[in-house]
């Protein structure tokens, strides 16, 4: 009970205005395809296309190889498509048992009416929505969740292969986002309903859809597994906005993080002036240092968000594989020491993070919890400020320092005699950053020093 | 129930005049006419109450029946199309046409006959049908008619016309009582040529949107997801068009401009029976041929020798009835 679906060559107008020109897609027989693309890039439009409502200029779009708009009555497609439209009426004056039975119209008779058949396939598409206690209710009465349920049982009573959603979860809250995606997975495993579904919510759309189709500008932009589409590259060229892309910390899935415009444009205004990140052919003096983070426990990831967005070329290190800071460190891109998960810093990975600071304009040493394992990093630390690299301790108060000794006193008073050689102590990530855009004006050959 | 009602109602409204008869006699003498049964029925009345009966009252009862129930179907359905509760028969501007048609007719008075109706009936009924013609190919877009743009071309068109009929009117000083008491709807001097002119009208219309009523219940979900469960939302927004202004137009024709019957029949037995067109379009020919015998009776018993227009009474006793539903009813119309 699973539609193939096979567009090609397809044209999408209102009438004058084009919205959509050769678009070419399959979508096998039991997938889960999610359509995304910014606003008005004609995701709305393509599901229109193939639930019969809007006709395309020209191409083809086929259904289990039979041609949707020339091979197919309207009532033979409406038992083979089934849509949960984006906005359904909410003053509809029907309950809810009757607004589900009227997925069987394209079964019923015009002379019979309902057969005892057609109200067992309601039951069952109420239960398999969790909609059959609401059966007698008024559907006007219902609030977005349930109600969004309801319309997704109506569809299913449609006995559909083909089910298409046009974001519909675009009006609800978290937990029952979750809740009809949920849904729509079970029925795609159990039942092997093949589902194309309009995303707005790309993390959403990277969690649940095997493949992603992502739309912009009139065409296909991209397609492929989401790992492969929900890239920085392909979301900033189509979006036009500043991401991050990381990882699930569950399923591994690309997870997108947002960069406001105005936040990191007003970050560095408050440290100063900043040379553009992405204009890569400066002069070397004005290049935006290079800064080396010790981090670690998720203590460091906000500090590395901020340089990352402010413009400065950023190394860490050494990372724990899969902390926290280390998550963030690959989200931005940024040149890690990694070490294996849970394992202590070795002699030789001190080694290399020494060579790293020693390569770096200044060191940043984030509010790190110290233990047995890590400790050595702060010899690392010791060395570059010995060789003359600038080292920044974010809260390296004696107080806040304790807090977070667990290596016996030792980190304590490492740091203690950091700060005695000319360690600067930071307050916070605010006045971290704050130092960092002075050592970017003071550097040798920066313009107007 | 509501069918023993009507029977009730009719039986008491063709016994109930300036020469009352009692309800007994009223049943004998029907019986009477009736094949099989009449032959067992001695006829011991006076040959003028069966007059009466036969040519006066059983006819213009039969004939608020047969218009009661067209306007209440008609207006169901353009609800239902217009997915709009203030949608009425008179809705995309048959009344204004059928208006400015009768008001030609009274003032210029052509001797023309019309299924042997009269020359005013004819010129509404062509008023109607013209005038539906016009609006739905002003709101055509290319293929689609949106029903948004048939509701405004329906008021514009509407608006229009009735400005047209104020300036007949003015140039017809003699005939405007005629004119006005055409528009407030009236069912006196109507016989059994009225009655069999609009039947067939009724008959057709009817069966037309009853049997489209489940593509009605599909279309107040929206036309997208009326398309999406496999019904030609074009082609059965023309045909529900076509058969509800044919019900609207021979109904005015027959008697003028009845309001209010049309709207609020719909609207008071969807608060009993719900929203759905297959139960709500025949209960509604019910109930608005038991709301039109009623309206009738009073207004030509009520101020008796002297009768009201029966557009004043279904307004009159309609109104408030559907008020008070309304205020009982907390979840609304629709």
């Amino acid at each position: 009970m699973a539609a193939r679906l096979e567009v090609s060559g397809v044209d999408l107008a209102y009438g004058e205005t084009p919205v959509l020109s050769g678009i070419d897609f399959k979508v096998e027989a039991g997938e889960f395809v999610g359509l995304i693309g910014p606003n008005a890039c004609g995701k709305s439009t393509l599901l229109k296309a193939v639930s019969r409502v809007l006709r395309p200029l020209s191409g083809r779009i086929l259904l289990n190889g039979r041609d949707l708009w020339r091979e197919l009555s309207l009532r033979e497609t409406s038992r083979l498509v089934a849509v949960v439209p984006q906005d359904f009426p909410a003053n509809f004056p029907f309950t809810v048992q009757e607004t589900v039975m009227m997925g069987r119209l394209p079964y019923v008779s015009r002379f019979r009416g309902e057969r005892p058949e057609d109200l067992a396939r309601t039951r069952r598409a109420m239960e398999a929505t969790r909609t059959a206690h609401l059966a007698h209710r008024p559907l006007a009465e219902l609030a977005g969740g349930d109600r969004q349920r309801v319309v997704v049982a109506k569809a299913l009573a449609q006995d559909p292969e083909l089910l298409l959603l046009d974001e519909p979860t675009s009006h609800l809250d978290i937990n029952h986002q979750v809740e009809i995606l949920d849904l729509l997975l079970r029925l795609n495993r159990t039942e092997g309903l093949t589902i194309v579904i309009v995303l707005h919510d790309l993390n959403l759309a990277s969690m649940y859809c095997r493949r992603l189709l992502l739309l912009a500008g009139g065409s296909l932009a991209a397609e492929g597994p989401p790992s492969e589409v929900l890239t920085v590259a392909n979301l900033e060229k189509v979006y036009g906005s500043r991401v991050l892309v990381g990882r699930h910390p569950v399923y591994g899935c690309p997870q997108v993080t947002l960069l406001s415009q105005l936040r990191a444009a007003g970050s560095a205004a408050e440290a100063g002036t900043l040379p553009d990140v992405r204009d890569e052919k400066e002069e070397a003096a004005d290049r935006p240092l290079l800064l080396h983070v010790v981090g670690g426990g998720g203590s460091s990831a906000g500090l590395l968000e901020s340089l990352a967005a402010a413009g400065y070329r950023v190394t860490a290190g050494p990372l724990n594989a899969g902390d926290s800071d280390w998550e963030m460190g690959r989200a931005l891109g940024v040149d890690m020491l990694t070490v294996p998960p849970f394992s202590p810093v070795d002699r030789k990975a001190v080694e290399r993070a020494a060579a790293m600071m020693r390569e770096a304009d200044a060191v940043l040493v984030g509010p790190v919890p110290y233990g047995r394992g890590n400790v050595g990093v702060l010899e690392a630390v010791a060395e570059a400020a010995e060789r003359g690299v600038p080292v920044g301790l974010v809260a390296a108060d004696e107080e806040a320092v304790a807090r977070r000794d667990f290596s016996g006193g030792r980190a304590a008073a490492l740091v203690r005699t950091l700060v005695r050689d000319g360690a600067v102590p930071l307050r916070d990530e605010g006045e971290a950053l704050a130092w960092v855009a002075n050592l970017q004006r003071r550097r040798p050959g920066a313009v107007g020093s | 129930m509501l069918a023993a009602c009507l029977v009730g109602a009719a039986l008491a409204a063709v016994g109930a005049g300036s020469v009352p008869l009692p309800a007994g006699e009223v049943v004998r003498i029907l019986a009477h006419r009736l094949p099989w049964v009449g032959s067992g029925v001695v006829s011991d009345w006076p040959a003028s109450h069966e007059a009466i009966i036969l040519t006066l009252r059983l006819p213009r009862v039969l004939l608020a029946c047969v218009v009661g129930a067209s306007l209440a179907v008609a207006g169901g359905a353009f609800q239902g199309l217009f997915r709009n509760p203030m949608a009425d028969p008179y809705v995309i501007g048959v009344s204004s046409g059928a208006a400015l048609g009768a008001a030609v007719a009274i003032a210029m008075r052509p001797q023309v006959d019309f299924l042997g109706m009269g020359s005013v009936s004819a010129a509404a009924f062509l008023g109607a049908v013209v005038t539906v013609f016009v609006v739905y190919h002003i709101a055509r877009v290319g293929r689609h008619v949106p029903v948004d743009n048939l509701l405004l071309s329906g008021v514009a068109v509407g608006a229009f016309l009735s400005a047209l009929v104020s300036v007949v009117i003015v140039f017809s000083r003699k005939q405007l009582t005629e004119i006005v008491f055409w528009l407030m709807g009236s069912l006196a001097g109507r016989g059994w040529t009225h009655l069999s002119a609009v039947l067939p009208h009724l008959v057709i219309g009817s069966v037309v949107l009853v049997y489209h009523s489940r593509d009605l219940n599909a279309m107040l979900l929206g036309e997208e997801e009326a398309t999406h469960l496999g019904i030609p939302v074009e082609r059965v927004k023309r045909t529900i068009l076509a058969g509800a202004s044919l019900l609207t137009a021979a109904a005015v024709a027959a008697c003028g401009i009845v309001g209010f019957v049309g709207l609020i029949v719909p609207h008071i037995l969807r608060l009993i029976v719900g929203p759905d067109h297959r139960v709500l379009l025949p209960v509604s020919a019910l109930g608005g041929a038991l709301l039109m015998v009623l309206s009738d009776l009073a207004a030509r018993t009520v101020v008796s020798p002297g009768e009201l227009p029966v557009g004043v009474v279904t307004a009159v006793l309609g109104g408030p009835f559907f008020l008070y539903l309304l205020r009982q009813s907390r979840s609304g119309v629709w």
